[in-house]
């Protein structure tokens, strides 16, 4: 097996008192497309700032192509390509005079400068100052700063921020020719799931600063295959469920009287209905869902379903 | 070395296309000439008042323009400068591009710096020049104000080369405050105290050890004795260069939140 193009160990990252990474085992392989996910403040940019020597990590160590980054920074960034939330533009430059900064920066050559934009379709507009641009050509731009150097890695905090869903499918478009046609890795945060979920080979999903999941999309709707739910109506939503977490049940209360709780199999609701019932609660009703791969995400990102992804195997993927 | 010098190279060529479309080459060059014009102006409508027939009118000339640039141009233009090139980087949130770089981290601060260093050079020379021109252009225009029969070119050029070493520290204290912090309002606001500070307290006997004084004391014209070197002079070059090595070292450990 090939050996991950960027891994960390037990990454972590504290600011102040505030931990805001935890031990965070990264691993993202060579030729992917690597969808980092999670809300907003769960620690994605402040993750991509640190792959990049933004910031220093707390404990932990960093590895990108096989090389520790504290004591090889310079030859690992000069294949790697970033673009960190907002790309940084000079405004009062045009698109074109902004890559040629950065291009004396790099030392690439002037041509160079001409085929990023034709990469993403900017030439018309790059004699234009950048303070003219959209959102979207804003963010097309980022993209090409990155890809200047011709990177092999290319890492992109939120590429989609902001775009429209048309601009959104062009940068998809663009994002998945770059990985098939030209071999880039690529590793991308986002927030949605749906932005992304049609260009992504590996999820890795973070919240609170720890990663909650971490493999193939395939592995992510293997869970998403597996996580089904009852909703159970009841007259005691306390009493049901103590009931039903002494049982080792995943439970959530959804409303005054109703109460999610996590089985396997759809034939459960019996045997769950019979432990209520026993128990000496009032059970109006039993509905049975298998739950979306955003609701998936959702319930691994969200502090109200805790106890659900508990009883999900595969979702602690840290060892 | 040689990957130092091309890594330079390669940073301060993209730090001067940044300012393409900035007012930054603008200010430098049209702030000692304004200073001059104004001059100029007032010696040639009033000169004949200003100036005893006979004598060598160079003296109040270069006086009037060393003096008015030395206590109020100088650190007012180091603070605007400074703060209108460090501020662009602000403001397009440039910094994390910047040390995401495949460059050594020091490479960012001494880019910026070699800049700014030459923003400033270019305005002296302009000064120098100006103050050169302006006086041969009045010998010619206002040929009874006698400029014409003097020649004071070294002393003049002496001078120039004593208010820029003299306001080293100020450059680059200027330089390292709005490379630090990212208000520009705070830089100019900064700079503009400073200078009011060294104005009301100009009469103070230890006056001479305050920062913004050094160029006024550095300029202190006198076309006979003019010493090569004053107190002040040394007190800005090596204070220029701690705070230079401080705010290097600073950079180094820059963690881009």
């Amino acid at each position: 097996m090939k050996a991950p193009l960027i891994s960390t160990h037990q990454l972590t990252y504290r600011y102040g008192s505030q931990e805001i990474l935890k031990s965070l085992n990264l691993e993202i392989p060579q030729g992917s497309i690597y969808g980092f996910l999670g809300p907003n403040g769960a620690g994605k940019t402040t993750t991509i700032r640190l792959l990049l020597g933004l910031l220093k990590p707390s404990n932990g160590n960093i590895r990108l192509f096989g090389q520790e980054l504290q004591a090889q920074r310079v030859p690992i960034l000069q294949r790697v390509g970033a673009l960190i939330e907002t790309p940084s533009l000079y405004r009062h430059l045009s698109g074109k005079d902004n890559l040629e900064v950065l291009g004396r920066m790099l030392g690439v050559e002037k041509e160079r400068v001409g085929e990023v934009l034709e990469i993403v379709q900017l030439q018309r507009d790059a004699h234009r100052p950048v303070k003219q641009y959209s959102l979207g050509m804003c963010q097309r731009l980022g993209i090409a700063l990155a890809l200047l150097s011709d990177p092999e890695l290319l890492m992109l905090d939120e590429p989609t921020n902001g775009l429209d869903p048309s601009g959104i499918r062009e940068m998809r478009e663009l994002l998945k020719e770059l990985n098939q046609v030209q071999g880039k890795t690529i590793f991308l945060s986002s927030h949605l799931l749906s932005e992304i979920e049609k260009m992504v080979t590996h999820v890795g999903i973070i919240h609170q600063g720890q990663l909650s999941f971490q493999g193939k999309v395939q592995e992510l709707q293997e869970v998403t295959m597996q996580a089904k739910t009852i909703e159970v109506e009841v007259d005691n939503v306390l009493l049901a469920k103590e009931i039903l977490l002494s049982n080792g049940h995943a439970v959530e209360r959804v409303s005054r009287c109703c109460l999610r709780v996590a089985v396997q199999e759809k034939e459960e609701a019996a045997l769950l209905n019979q432990s209520l019932v026993l128990g000496g609660v009032l059970v109006f009703g039993l509905s049975y869902a298998s739950q979306s791969l955003e609701e998936v995400f959702l319930s691994l990102t969200q502090n109200t379903l805790p106890a659900l992804t508990e009883t999900i195997p595969h979702l602690s993927l840290n060892a | 070395m040689n990957a130092a010098i091309t890594y330079l190279g390669r940073g301060v060529s993209a730090e001067a296309l940044k300012i393409k479309n900035t007012w930054a080459l603008w200010l430098s060059v049209l702030a000692p000439l304004s200073s001059i014009g104004m001059t100029f102006l007032v010696f040639f409508f009033k000169g004949h008042l200003m100036l005893k027939p006979g004598t060598d009118p160079w003296m109040m000339w270069a006086g009037n323009n060393f003096a008015a640039t030395a206590q109020l141009l100088v650190p007012l233009y180091l603070a605007l400068i400074t703060a209108l090139v460090n501020g662009t980087e602000h403001q397009s949130g440039g910094w994390k591009q910047l040390y995401a770089l495949p460059v050594p981290r020091w490479w960012v601060f001494l880019n910026k710096f070699l800049l700014q260093f030459g923003l400033m050079l270019l305005a002296y020379v302009v000064f120098w020049l100006g103050v050169l021109a302006g006086g041969y252009l009045l010998g010619l225009v206002r040929p009874g104000l006698g400029f014409q029969h003097f020649h004071h070119v070294q002393s003049i050029s002496l001078n120039a080369f004593r208010i820029l070493v003299g306001s080293l520290f100020i450059f680059t204290l200027q330089f390292c405050i709005s490379f630090r912090f990212k208000s520009i309002a705070l830089s100019i606001g900064l700079g503009i105290l400073f200078t009011l500070a060294f104005l009301i307290g100009s009469r103070w006997e230890h006056i001479g050890y305050y920062p913004y004084s050094w160029p006024y004391f550095s300029s202190a014209y006198n076309l006979k004795e003019a010493q090569v070197f004053v107190p002040q002079m040394g007190y800005s070059l090596a204070g220029s260069l701690v705070l230079f090595l401080l705010g290097l070292w600073d950079s180094c450990r820059k963690q881009i939140q």
